[in-house]
């Protein structure tokens, strides 16, 4: 167990390395010479060189890497170009939206997609199965974007235009307003984030779980007497578990772009708007900051789902 | 046989009944025949294909320019898109351009995208995961490890950063979701590899004197051509939609060429669509179908070469049923 946990921390390392090489190459080798943007088209070539010593931008390429990192792990990314403020701070800011966005989508897709593979896999080949394995079909298709602005069309424009408000057209309210109002900000987002993966959690739970129900151990549970609703739950499901959270470790790099996607749809003011916002206006700081952070998350969520995998399978945990 | 014949003329004529020798070439066609679902996928693509081919037709026939604006007779007064009809038959967009003339170019990039981004990851894919697989040892572990890599990389966010350096077009698309899609049909492949080589024919091969390109080529990769043609055509998709994407978040195609995801993007901006809905509703469903189809094929496919993957289902099916009935009986 400590063995994997180490080695799946090492290779998490290896991704934040890979990616701030990454990160850092890209601007580095980028067109556009900073010191002349910021001393303007007239500086000397003597102040250019001024402006280049006080950046460090005449090191060797590796002590410019070094300092980075170093600043980067110190929590200093560096200001906007735009707004002069810290990097850290902008994102802080929007972190909450995304972070409601993230969390309540898992949660609503986990919902759909679990129970209908269940359904599915219960009664193979009926009309119900049929119908979960349409459903699949259908999410797996629908880009999210056209979803978000279907839903956007029929729950919010339609409604208003019959003069009853369902839903808010978009933007995000701080859990401070009430959690209602949170809540009605984020139902269709969270849907538009969750139904494609929710297509995908209903296929593999669905074919997992038919594989498991063939089991020699679940014709054991059956024979005990145990109601059908309880073989399927508690002996089935359990070990279908580590397939779909296996499956959840590596979703977590879809869910960022997922969240970019809802956020521009919904106009909701989180960490992937951020980003665009900043690939707009060339403000690389925020750019560097968003995908560094970004990918952090990613391999954080990777580990925890690689410890939570070990505690769940004694197997691979004694392996 | 003459004995049959006396006795039962109907059975005996099923006996007589010349049995007809069939390639699975031939049994995979009769297969995909027989799955209405996959025929109509299957037609729709080839229209698409039709309608991207035409796209200079359909702007001669409307007289409609890809890019043309048409700001007297597509907008109305107030400067707000034309609905569908006559002289427009699919509307206009912001710009008082031809919804359908735009449809048909989007059409090509779509394609484009998705047929040319795909073949080359599955080319990489195929490629890397072989020598995984094949190899091992070192190679295996190294590669592995790159796939794994790429995989945990959240690729939207470097596709962005990427974009913001060296400026959106259409080949830094193709790049982009290539570098970001050949690893899950590497995995496969690997996986797939790994278990072939220890089969005994390889070993034959080997002992006969074949070197290891010409075990790859000629013993191994020849049974890999059924996940490999079906998880190609499954890419295909999502490629459409990450291109769509690429393009609905003004990283993609550079207007005012057409793309459908472009398309979306202007139907949302300033949310023009709430007054438009044929901006959104004709470029989305056309993405959707689309995707459909696309993975309606790849699941046709699937099942018409390789049989076996259905049958376990339902073989599942009868095991399932006989326990319960055999339960009721004792109850």
């Amino acid at each position: 167990m400590i063995r994997l946990v180490v080695t799946r921390l090492v290779f998490g390392a290896v991704v934040l390395i890979a990616l701030s090489i990454f990160v850092f190459g890209l601007f580095f080798i980028a067109p556009g010479d900073p010191a002349r943007a910021l001393g303007g088209d007239e500086a000397s070539a003597q102040l250019l060189a001024q402006i280049r010593h006080s950046l460090g931008l005449d090191d060797p390429i590796y002590v410019q890497y070094l300092r980075f990192i170093d600043n980067a792990l110190h929590g200093n990314l560096g200001f906007s170009y735009h707004s002069q403020e810290s990097v850290l701070t902008l994102i802080g800011e929007r972190i909450p939206a995304t972070a409601s966005l993230v969390l309540g989508g898992v949660v609503v897709w986990l919902l759909i997609g679990i129970p209908v593979g269940v359904a599915s896999a219960r009664s193979p080949g009926s009309a119900r199965d049929r119908l979960g394995q349409g459903f699949t079909l259908v999410g797996l298709s629908f880009p999210s974007f056209v979803l978000g602005m279907l839903m956007l069309f029929v729950l919010y424009f339609l409604p208003r235009q019959a003069n009853f408000t369902l839903f808010p057209a978009g933007g995000y309210a701080p859990l401070s307003e009430g959690i209602g109002q949170w809540a009605r900000h984020l139902v269709l987002p969270w849907f538009t984030l969750a139904l494609v993966n929710a297509a995908i959690y209903a296929r593999l739970t669905r074919g997992q779980l038919l594989d498991v129900l063939g089991e020699d151990y679940i014709r054991t549970a059956r024979a005990k007497g145990i109601s059908e609703r309880r073989v399927v739950y508690k002996h089935g499901l359990r070990s279908t578990l580590t397939a779909i959270i296996t499956q959840l470790g590596s979703d977590v790099a879809m869910l960022l772009g997922g969240a970019i996607i809802t956020e521009q749809v919904f106009n909701l003011q989180g960490v992937g708007a951020l980003a665009i916002t900043a690939v707009t206006a060339q403000d690389r700081p925020v750019i560097i900051g968003v995908v560094l952070l970004g990918g952090t998350f990613v391999v954080v969520a990777n580990v925890i789902v690689d410890i939570l995998y070990g505690l769940l399978d004694p197997r691979i945990r004694l392996a | 046989m003459s004995d049959a014949l006396a006795v039962d003329p109907a059975e005996a004529e099923i006996g007589t009944r010349r049995v007809k020798q069939r390639g699975s070439g031939e049994l995979t066609i009769r297969r995909l025949l027989r799955d209405r679902a996959a025929l109509g996928a299957f037609g729709f693509v080839l229209l698409l294909i039709i309608f991207a081919l035409c796209a200079p037709l359909v702007a001669a026939a409307t007289g409609h320019g890809m890019a043309q604006q048409f700001r007297d007779t597509g907008l109305t007064s107030a400067g707000i898109p034309r609905g569908p009809g006559h002289t427009f038959l699919l509307g206009t967009d912001s710009l008082g351009r031809d919804v359908l003339v735009r449809l048909a170019y989007g059409a090509r990039v779509s394609l484009l995208v998705g047929v040319v981004a795909s073949l080359v990851a599955a080319a990489i894919g195929v490629t890397i995961g072989t020598i995984a697989g094949y190899f091992g040892g070192w190679a295996d572990l190294l590669l592995s490890r790159v796939i794994d890599l790429v995989m945990s990389v959240p690729f939207l966010l470097c596709a962005l950063a990427l974009v913001s350096v060296r400026g959106p077009s259409l080949t830094l698309s193709i790049c982009v979701i290539i570098f970001f899609s050949w690893t899950h049909i590497g995995r496969v492949v690997r996986s797939q590899v790994l278990s072939l080589r220890q089969r005994e024919f390889v070993e034959a091969a080997r002992s006969l004197g074949s070197g290891p390109v010409s075990i790859i080529v000629r013993d191994v990769l020849p049974n890999l051509t059924v996940p490999i043609v079906v998880y190609t055509t499954m890419m295909i998709p999502s490629s459409i939609v990450f291109e769509a994407t690429l393009s609905f978040l003004g990283l993609g195609i550079v207007p005012p060429a057409a793309s459908w995801g472009g398309m979306l993007s202007e139907a949302l901006n300033g949310s023009l669509y709430m007054v438009a809905w044929w901006m959104v509703i004709f470029p989305g469903g056309i993405l959707l179908l689309t995707t459909l189809a696309f993975n309606i094929l790849g699941d046709g496919l699937r099942d018409a070469l390789d049989p076996k993957a259905r049958r376990v289902g339902f073989v599942r099916l009868t095991r399932r049923r006989s326990s319960r009935s055999a339960r009721k009986a004792a109850a």
